[in-house]
């Protein structure tokens, strides 16, 4: 993947701030597709016709908050014929669970999806034991 | 001489402000109970359609469409695009928590409020979202007309 589709995430120890600005309180929540690999969670989150610079990304111990804007998508002088575009932003909570390692998190925005992978923390992913089977001498 | 104005008909375009009220209910149950509980009645892909002066301007939510698995075509004042999201490649021993997103193949057709140069059609797809833009045929143009 380029540097240019990383996306930043701040990261703190304080609870993150879930309050929304008036502008943001209009905006929708995305759909989101979430997986668990045996190293991390990955959520793929819809945000179609944000501006990569608008993203936020911000977690602490508990909760993902991740946020973003849409610019208006057309001329102020157009007459809209069909509008079921009816996107000014995008803003979504996610709780986490204690096993995510905070340390190492990816954020990329690519074709208008949010991927975040959050890593699991070393302690609780899996390991594979191999089995030895003795079947009588060898 | 006749002289035909052809126009064609607005077909099956709703209010711009019917899908407002649906999306608001939808979205205030999905706050309560953290999901998916009212799937969407709109159609696949969520489009927009604006007049501007001298263009019409068609906007698509396409998130995940790669440019390479999406086709547009245009004939007899339809237009119509379609593609496939490819669902993404879980890797091994992973599992699916949550699925709300749409995927797999669409396609949708609209029929143009009037006449557009077919040459001069442009598309782009960036952030997710298609843009196609169909300049006015001369004929629709607004014009000024000069008294003497």
């Amino acid at each position: 993947m380029t540097r240019k589709n990383e996306v930043t995430v701040v990261q703190q120890e304080n609870p993150t701030s879930l309050a929304r600005t008036e502008q943001e309180r209009d905006y929708m929540r995305p759909a989101a597709d979430v997986y668990e690999s045996l190293e991390a969670y990955v959520l793929m989150i819809d945000m179609p016709g944000a501006g990569k610079e608008s993203i936020s990304v911000t977690m602490d111990r508990s909760a993902l908050v991740v946020k973003g804007s849409v610019e208006p998508l057309h001329e102020e002088k157009a007459s809209l014929l069909v509008g079921e575009i009816r996107t000014t932003g995008y803003y979504r909570v996610f709780n986490l669970g204690d096993d995510i390692d905070g340390n190492t998190v990816d954020a990329r925005y690519e074709l208008g999806v949010l991927t975040v992978k959050l890593f699991k923390k070393e302690e609780v992913r899996p390991r594979e034991i191999s089995i030895n089977s003795y079947s009588g001498k060898e | 001489m006749v002289l035909r104005v052809q126009r064609f008909p607005v077909v099956g375009f709703p209010s711009p402000h019917l899908f407002d009220f649906e999306r608001g209910i939808g979205e205030l149950f999905n706050d309560i109970l953290d999901g998916d509980f009212m799937p969407t009645l709109r159609e696949y892909p969520a489009v927009d359609v604006a007049e501007q002066e001298n263009e019409l301007v068609i906007l698509a939510e396409l998130p995940g469409v790669r440019k390479e698995d999406l086709a547009i075509s245009f004939h007899e004042g339809l237009l119509t695009f379609g593609g496939e999201r490819k669902p993404a490649v879980l890797p091994e021993k992973a599992t699916w928590l949550r699925n709300e997103t749409s995927g797999g193949k669409f396609t949708r057709t609209l029929r143009l409020p009037f006449e557009v140069k077919p040459d001069e059609i442009t598309a782009e797809l960036k952030n997710g979202v298609l843009r196609v833009v169909l300049p006015k045929a001369e004929v629709v143009r607004p014009r000024e007309i000069r008294v003497k």
